[in-house]
């Protein structure tokens, strides 16, 4: 799935349950990152559950990315900034806006400040990696 | 009966929901008698007080030391023993700062409990680490049997006993008519923090026999920013000022010399939160007007329907030792803030985290949990609401 097709998808979702589900479904799908790297250095700070973000460059300069949480809905919005900024060119990843993508899929809204915070200290983590 | 509708904050729905505002624990929600009086105070003959001589000052000072004495009468207390503070937080830091830099010493024992939150814990240590003193633990375990024999060996050599009426995660209530005449017997002073159990109780702080007893009026029904402390007249007196500023002299002198006020203006430098002080007094009417035998019979009712429903639910681990109103528990293999956001769409308020007790999470074995808290507004719907929304979030994580 690309992060335009999840866009539409949350989009077309009629309520805060499906939505939700659907966010679980991609909680799901996200690849875990391995039980030896989820410790205190690789720890984003200002999530109200624990958030473990790991990355490196290949040749290309793409940016690969692993992001885990312990928590399930996180973990649906951690897959939402993986499919953005994964495998795209260091030079680019300061241009994705992924927030004011997000939104228009009435996501964002039915977010508690905390978690959007927690959320925007990802996307900032991320977004400085360029 | 319900006291619901006496609460306009209640009226709110969250995502089109109805409000099931089950985290008073946390704070409680205003009633109309405490926002009218915030109201009149401020929009009424308002000035600052102990100071002028003209009629606003008069009024106001006279109603802020009229707040004061129905609080004493509220907590069966000398109005002279009750210091206004900020919060639960700041009276306990007050004490620290004072009584603690005076009386302890590096040979001194301060013993905590395991189930303290952490503004019961922190000002300690902070002191600690400039004095020296031992910082000894109860283990949460103690209070779970019945006997205090226990306790006998860590209150040995107390110099002070530092503990809570109620804990904010479980509801777990010491048994203080035992405990605090064995500290004292033991030769310690007693600071009791009832942030929690001067919600759901009537207090008589005279009988109650502690030296110190602290509360949050947020929690109480009342204006956020404004707290109590209690201490014995006796203690009190021989205490050094906390805060220098205004309110809290008698004389002052350049380059030195400056005298103090007596308690308790000694202790409420600058000026203080005059309208909220009202407003806390207010709030202790507003409930002796319902009346405690009332309250107590609808909080235990309530309190008794949360645990065994919560009970009821086979994916529900719970944490708390006795239905007190105060519900810590867990949905097995769900993180609690994933039940936490998917309760909020259903309009259910409930608190996930560590509660600021970190050390009582680890002594249960937990990294977090959820926490259900009853207040005098809720109602069996509220209940309902929660283990039906907390149905449906089981079953869309597992």
């Amino acid at each position: 799935m690309t992060l335009p097709e999840a866009l539409e998808t949350l989009q077309l979702l009629p309520d805060w349950e499906s939505r939700y589900a659907f966010i679980i479904e991609l909680a799901k799908q996200l690849p875990p990152m391995p039980q030896d790297e989820k410790v205190p250095a690789n720890i984003v700070r200002g999530c109200t559950s624990q958030v473990w973000l790991t990355h490196s460059f290949d040749a290309n300069t793409h940016l690969h990315l692993n992001l885990d949480s312990d928590a399930l809905i996180v973990r649906g919005l951690l897959a939402l900034v993986h499919l953005a900024y994964n495998n795209q060119p260091r030079a680019q990843l300061a241009a994705i806006n992924l927030p004011s993508q997000l939104a228009q899929s009435k996501l964002l809204e039915h977010l508690s400040p905390n978690r959007r915070n927690g959320f925007a200290s990802v996307v900032a983590t991320v977004s400085a990696l360029s | 009966m319900s006291w619901h509708h006496l609460f306009p904050a209640l009226q709110a729905q969250p995502h089109g929901q109805r409000l099931a505002f089950l985290d008073s624990a946390a704070s409680a929600q205003k009633p109309h008698a405490v926002l009218t009086a915030l109201t009149q105070t401020l929009s009424g003959p308002y000035a600052n007080i102990h100071r002028g001589l003209y009629h606003n000052s008069a009024v106001t000072t006279q109603a802020y030391e009229d707040a004061r004495a129905t609080l004493a009468r509220f907590l069966g207390a000398p109005a002279n023993s009750l210091i206004f503070t900020r919060n639960s937080t700041e009276s306990i830091n007050l004490v620290a700062q004072t009584w603690g830099r005076q009386n302890l010493t590096a040979k001194s024992v301060v013993t905590l409990s395991e189930v303290e939150h952490h503004a019961n814990i922190v000002p300690w240590q902070l002191l600690q680490s400039e004095i020296g003193f031992t910082i000894r633990v109860i283990p949460a375990t103690t209070f779970l049997q019945p006997t205090t024999y226990n306790l006998q060996p860590l209150l040995q050599g107390t110099t002070l006993l530092a503990l809570t009426q109620m804990s904010n995660v479980t509801g777990l209530k010491p048994d203080l008519t035992h405990i605090i005449p064995l500290a004292k017997q033991h030769g310690a002073h007693v600071l009791i923090d009832g942030s929690q159990g001067a919600v759901h109780s009537p207090q008589n702080l005279t009988q109650l026999g502690a030296d110190f007893y602290t509360l949050t009026g947020h929690k109480l029904y009342g204006p956020t920013g404004i707290g109590l402390l209690y201490a014995r007249p006796e203690i009190l007196a021989t205490m050094p000022p906390y805060q220098g500023g205004g309110d809290m002299i008698e004389q002052v002198t350049l380059p030195t010399g400056t005298t103090f006020a007596p308690p308790p203006a000694r202790f409420e430098a600058g000026t203080p939160a005059i309208a909220e002080a009202i407003g806390l007094a207010a709030a202790a009417q507003f409930v002796e007007s319902l009346g405690w035998p009332a309250i107590t019979k609808l909080e235990h009712s309530l309190a008794t329907h949360l645990t065994e429903a919560l009970s009821s639910l086979p994916f529900i681990q719970t944490y708390s030792p006795a239905a007190t109103g105060i519900a810590a528990f867990n949905v097995k293999g769900c993180h609690p803030a994933d039940i936490a956001t998917l309760l909020d769409q259903q309009g259910v308020a409930v608190r996930s985290g560590h509660h600021c007790a970190m050390p009582y999470m680890k002594a249960l074995g937990i990294e977090g949990c959820l926490r259900a808290s009853i207040a005098l507004y809720n109602t069996e719907e509220d209940i309902t609401q929660l283990t039906t929304a907390l149905t449906k979030a089981h079953k869309m994580l597992t």
